[in-house]
């Protein structure tokens, strides 16, 4: 107890993550006096897990694409496909930012890669500030329930790891977002068509000749989103293979079709993608190290007998988890959250005859919300950086759509069948 | 150092893509996989997310939380920055300690690797990484003192 409060106010002066899971493991093992090879050997895991190649390998085709001139291409076909429909820009803004995030994996990159475009063209087609700047701000993390998404992945490793109650994959995973993501998609598409109703005009008709130049601009990239999300959601392919072939086709576009990154500058872009994957990934397997050490001692029994002498039912149980994702959404980004929080979360929930699948998704749709939250909120600062504002402007900006999506959290969190819809 | 790093890190990432992408054609079109290439790609992953560790203790990027340092005074903000190296740097040198045993009591077992590359050289990656993380957070701790 004394040990977790010391590592807790270290992880609150700013201790990395990875050191303070490290420390806690160190000080476990060495307590109940375990060799402290346990943690090399813990850690060497992360070498026997073959999903996990696809967290490298779909952030670096993310972070490829989001560097070249597909941003562009992919709001122009959007535009092109979309842009026609009443509150077309809207829902073009929030199509196209969903499935980059769901690329990207909700690191901000789509704020700045997407929002730059969308922003000057919400303002130029009639939207009002506020709601273009609230758009593009909740579009940071919109998309994280789709695939391939790097947390949905991460969230299927840390629970296959736990090996409680019902196995659940990662396919399934991207199967149970779906639905989920779609409805926040559509909650807020709504949102725009209702605030702009009667003041935005609808500037053209559909128009062929533009989808067939948009369409023949991006057909490198068309691709892309069939193999990715009509491989894995229609079984054809594994996780890790369609992330080989992702990146694959994504370097083999860039370097020998379009070579719109000089390059010069790939080797840099390389490797800031892949600090983004060393830090999640020390951060998981020294994880790995204090997540057996916590099995090892029961704590997640222990958890739950305490829980349970406490909530009866599930309703209650639910109501309570989903505050305690909240609170620790503002704190946490979605990484950390997931390795941290997962293991300890998931046995209680399981026990409570809660889905994996649901509540992965019910996690991620919280941590979703954390990242329009102050104090540590993610979208606004960078949404605040990018577009010059101060920071509780675009927090008041964002605060229609940060309601309108705990509202589809709460409707996620209480409604299974939306998630497991496609699972069972 | 920085330029060897960064240099192994972006050769790594890019051999892994090229051969995870090969490995996974020749499996599905020629249905003749090499049944070390899965091992090696997954021994690839650690190579690299460790190496990518290396680079974000270079350049201070680890994931945190960085709430209560924001609003100290600058002092105060010195002082966060040589408890989070500091700590950083202990943990890393004590986790590099410890896998450079876990290694040298493979070398010794003789664990099986892939073909004809042993098991403790795949693992050597992991001491490594660890002891270079502790140099760089223990020269974060120095640098962050210089600002006092």
């Amino acid at each position: 107890m004394v040990i977790a409060l010391i590592l807790l106010a270290l992880a609150l002066l700013g201790v990395p993550l990875f050191a303070v899971i490290g420390l806690g493991a160190l000080l476990a093992w060495a307590g109940i006096g375990v060799d402290l090879q346990v943690i090399a050997i813990e850690l060497f895991r992360l070498a026997e897990m073959p999903v996990l190649v696809a967290i490298p390998l779909f952030t670096f085709a993310g972070y490829l694409l989001s560097e070249s001139g597909a941003p562009g291409r992919l709001v122009r076909l959007t535009d092109a496909l979309l842009g026609w429909m009443p509150g077309g820009l809207a829902f073009v803004a929030l199509a196209a930012c969903a499935l980059f995030t769901a690329f990207t994996g909700a690191t901000g990159v789509t704020i700045i890669a997407l929002g730059a475009l969308l922003y000057p063209a919400l303002r130029e087609a009639g939207y009002p500030e506020r709601f273009s700047l609230g758009l593009v701000t909740t579009s940071g993390s919109l998309g994280l329930l789709f695939a391939p998404s790097l947390p949905l992945i991460l969230y299927g490793v840390v629970v296959q790891q736990l090996q409680v109650g019902q196995p659940v994959s990662v396919d399934e995973l991207f199967r149970a977002g779906l639905v989920p993501g779609l409805l926040m998609v559509v909650l807020l598409a709504g949102y725009g068509l209702w605030v702009t109703r009667g003041t935005v005009q609808r500037s053209r008709g559909f128009d062929r000749t533009l989808v067939l130049a948009a369409v023949r601009e991006s057909v490198w990239e068309i691709p892309l989103p069939f193999v990715i999300l009509g491989g894995i959601y229609g079984g054809y392919f594994a996780v890790s293979e369609a992330a080989a072939m992702t990146a694959l086709w994504v370097l083999a576009v860039e370097l020998l079709i379009r070579r719109e990154v000089p390059l010069a500058r790939l080797p840099s872009v390389l490797r800031e993608s892949m600090v983004l994957v060393g830090g999640i990934l020390v951060i998981l397997g020294l994880s790995m190290a204090s997540t057996s050490y916590l099995i090892d001692a029961g704590v997640p029994q222990q958890l739950f007998e305490t829980v349970q002498g406490l909530v009866s039912d599930r309703t209650t149980f639910l109501l309570l988890l989903t505050i305690f994702l909240l609170i620790v959404g503002t704190m946490l980004d979605v990484f950390s959250a997931t390795v941290l929080i997962v293991p300890l979360v998931a046995p209680v929930a399981l026990a409570y005859g809660i889905h994996p699948a649901h509540l992965g998704i019910l996690f991620l749709a919280n941590m979703q919300l954390g990242y329009m939250t102050p104090p540590v909120g993610l979208n606004l600062f960078i949404a605040a950086y990018r577009f010059e504002q101060p920071i509780h402007t675009v927090f008041r900006a964002a605060l229609p759509f940060f309601l309108l999506l705990l509202a589809a959290t709460l409707l996620i969190t209480f409604w299974p069948a939306l998630s497991l819809w496609l699972i069972d | 150092m920085k330029h060897v790093e960064d240099a192994l890190l972006v050769i790594l990432l890019l051999a892994l893509v090229v051969f995870a992408g090969a490995q996974i054609g020749a499996r599905n079109l020629f249905d003749a996989g090499w049944i070390w290439g899965e091992q090696l790609v997954r021994v690839g992953v650690l190579w690299v997310g460790l190496l990518g560790a290396v680079v974000a203790s270079r350049d201070d990027r680890h994931l945190r939380i960085d709430v209560v340092p924001r609003l100290l005074p600058p002092r105060g903000q010195v002082a966060c920055a040589v408890i989070a190296h500091g700590v950083s740097a202990g943990v890393c040198a004590v986790i590099a300690w410890h896998a450079g045993e876990f290694v040298l009591a493979e070398r010794e077992y003789g664990a099986a690797g892939i073909g004809a590359v042993s098991g403790w050289v795949l693992q050597a990656v992991m001491p490594v990484a660890f002891a270079l993380m502790a140099m760089r957070h223990a020269a974060h701790v120095l640098r962050a003192t210089a600002r006092w």
